[in-house]
């Protein structure tokens, strides 16, 4: 049965022995390269130092250099009593520079949409002020704990204490590879005179999902532990017709997450204490903050979108150890019969059965992870065509001088796979006022000013990764 | 112990090339190869990475190679001709060629599309999941499965063998424009 496997490994012994003096990989050409890297590294390091020392003042910090080995809590629950449900303000200044213009408007939150609602405003109210007794500080890496096993690729970090215990962050130091967003916390674990406790069950709530299958050998199981500065709302809606899954990991990086939708409580670090960043981590992108959520802050993650004019945002919780976890959009519109149109005519029905859930993100192939938001509205190029779920009007282009809406169509038909595989591949319209006569583009206005871009799915671009 | 990077470097360069070289041939050919491993190489070593030691300095170097070599592919539209042909039967061997030598075991993995290619050596060279394999090339499980599945279908029939994966075994994507 493994004959092929045995064969593979074969010609890759016999291979490398034939190639083991081979001339071609030239190690002088790779130290000097290296080198270089390395010296521009260290100076990027130095000037990052200064914007991490502002980032850590406001108590959001992220690792951008090196830690100190001074162990400084970084934040500790509040004793007050009061608790703030206003989201600060969606366009305050982020930490790092960007040339690119944000897509999110001037604050014009609605203060009478509140930030959470039913069973949220109490875990809300516990987030802002816990009562299981944890703080949390700067991550400094310490030795493997007693009596866990060491293991190849992780490391441990001390974020924090509970009582007599330090709570200790196991990392991954697998990079890229492994994980799809930084280095992961694969386990929280708790260390006091007793011995190593894994904590399986971060979340407060009950129903929420524990720790999968990474088990730290030599740690015991904690399942009675749980943390109300890491049980985060379901969803968080800052302004009206804008809602953020704070509940739900991104679905385009929780594939990756060692611990699962436990990962809720843990994500992932940029950079670890040594300085060694991630390169699966964006660093080019604008974070924002949208609302403090107790020692958490939810953040907005702004690129230039891909397609000119369009701005791409993502969502994440800055997390109190000094990770980021990705959560997903959850903008009210999106879904099937998310748009009531004005005639009627549901053009979301489609007989050949390919993505019939009414609206997707025109700048994702599969997995719906972020937003893509009109950077330079332009109202003379819409017209009203419709109402969506959450109330709000929905526009469609007025025409084809609609040169945004020609510009996604071309980018979604391009990206499409084609023929190639199987015709399902195809993508479905062959000129863009086909796609313009099928309603295939619109738009609808924030409650923040802000213009997101949906898609009717069947338009979206079909990949084969994506089936 | 941890190794600072230039003794690892040299270590690597003058220990482990030929396994390095071997892997990236069988990932992306011969062309590829050279360039991909030094890319690999100086990409892992720029970063402040700390070794404990060479099998792990390796492995990095390997997925490296790995996700640098899927990334080309992406804008590739060569690539996708090459999927097209092969979805279509056009790239099939002929049973009556297969030779069983060193050369068949190259000609078999050259006649894979390069992301199925990746998969098949991720999976049976390198022994990883299909996790592993999905989050080192970029690409969701499902396809990781259809691309393993499908490699192996062509291997087996190119070489004679009978290798099956039952984590990946499903529909073959050539049958898939029959639902």
């Amino acid at each position: 049965m493994s004959e092929l496997r045995d064969i593979l490994h074969q010609r890759h012994h016999e291979m490398a022995a034939s190639l083991r003096d081979a001339p071609e990989f030239d190690e002088a050409a790779a130290t000097r390269a290296v080198r270089t890297h390395r010296r521009g590294r260290v100076v990027v390091m130095s000037s990052s130092s200064l914007a991490a020392a502002a980032v850590i003042a406001s108590g959001t910090w992220l690792l951008l250099a090196p830690a100190d080995p001074v162990v400084a809590p970084a934040w500790t629950p509040s004793p007050s009593p009061s608790v703030s449900v206003s989201p600060t303000s969606p366009a305050s200044p982020a930490p790092e520079p960007s040339a690119s213009p944000s897509g999110t408007a001037e604050s014009e939150a609605d203060p009478s949409v509140p930030l959470v609602t039913g069973d949220d405003v109490a875990v809300l109210e516990r987030l802002m002020n816990p009562t299981t007794g944890e703080t949390w500080h700067e991550p400094v890496e310490v030795d493997v704990p007693a009596g866990v096993e060491a293991t190849d690729h992780r490391i441990y970090l001390e974020v924090g204490a509970r009582a007599d215990a330090a709570i200790v962050a196991a990392v991954t130091t697998y990079d890229s590879f492994y994980t799809t967003e930084g280095f992961q916390v694969v386990a929280l674990l708790e260390v006091d005179g007793s011995g190593t406790r894994q904590i399986v069950c971060p979340s407060t709530r009950a129903d929420d999902m524990c720790v999968g299958d990474t088990e730290i050998a030599g740690a015991a199981e904690d399942r009675e532990t749980h943390y109300d500065s890491l049980t985060y709302p379901r969803s968080v809606t800052p302004a009206a017709a804008w809602t953020i899954a704070t509940g739900t990991l991104d679905p385009s990086t929780h594939g990756g997450t060692a611990l699962g939708w436990a990962s809720l409580a843990a994500g992932a670090y940029a950079v670890l204490p040594d300085g060694t960043a991630s390169t699966s981590v964006r660093t080019d992108q604008t974070r924002t903050e949208i609302a403090e959520l107790g020692g958490s802050t939810l953040v907005a993650l702004e690129t230039p979108g891909e397609v000119e004019g369009t701005v791409e945002v993502h969502y994440a919780i800055d997390t109190p150890l000094g990770t980021r976890v990705q959560v997903g959009p959850a903008t009210a519109g999106y879904g099937a019969g998310a748009v009531t149109w004005t005639d009627g005519v549901d053009t979301f029905a489609h007989p050949d059965g390919w993505g019939v859930d009414g609206v997707a993100r025109p700048n994702e192939p599969c997995w719906g992870g972020h937003e893509m938001l009109d950077a330079a509205h332009d109202a003379s190029r819409w017209t009203l065509a419709g109402e969506s779920s959450a109330g709000t009007d929905v526009y469609v282009p007025a025409d084809s001088s609609n040169e945004l809406a020609r510009r996604i169509f071309e980018f979604e038909r391009d990206r499409s796979y084609g023929e190639l595989v199987d015709p399902i591949y195809v993508y479905p319209y062959e000129t863009f006022q086909e796609f313009l006569d099928t309603r295939s583009l619109f738009t609808w206005q924030r409650g923040d000013g802000a213009w997101v871009l949906g898609i009717d799915s069947f338009a979206g671009m079909r990949y084969y990764e994506c089936v | 112990m941890t190794v600072t990077w230039e003794p690892m470097l040299h270590e690597l360069a003058s220990q482990r090339m030929g396994r390095l070289l071997a892997f990236a041939t069988m990932l992306a050919g011969p062309s590829l190869a050279d360039d991909l491993v030094q890319d690999a190489v100086v990409a892992v070593f720029s970063r402040n990475r700390r070794f404990d030691s060479l099998p792990q300095a390796e492995q990095y170097v390997r997925r490296a190679i790995a996700t640098r070599y899927i990334d080309s592919l992406r804008k590739d539209k060569a690539d996708r001709e090459r999927m097209r042909r092969y979805a279509a039967g056009e790239l099939l061997p002929d049973p009556t060629d297969r030779v069983a030598s060193a050369d068949a075991v190259d000609d078999a993995l050259a006649q894979l599309p390069p992301r199925v290619r990746a998969c098949v050596v991720l999976r049976h060279l390198e022994d990883l999941s299909v996790r592993e394999t999905a989050h080192t090339l970029g690409l969701s499980e499902g396809a990781v499965k259809r691309y393993v599945s499908d490699g192996l279908r062509t291997m087996n029939a190119y070489l004679g063998t009978e290798l099956r994966d039952v984590e990946t075994e499903t529909a073959p994507m050539t049958e898939r424009g029959a639902r």
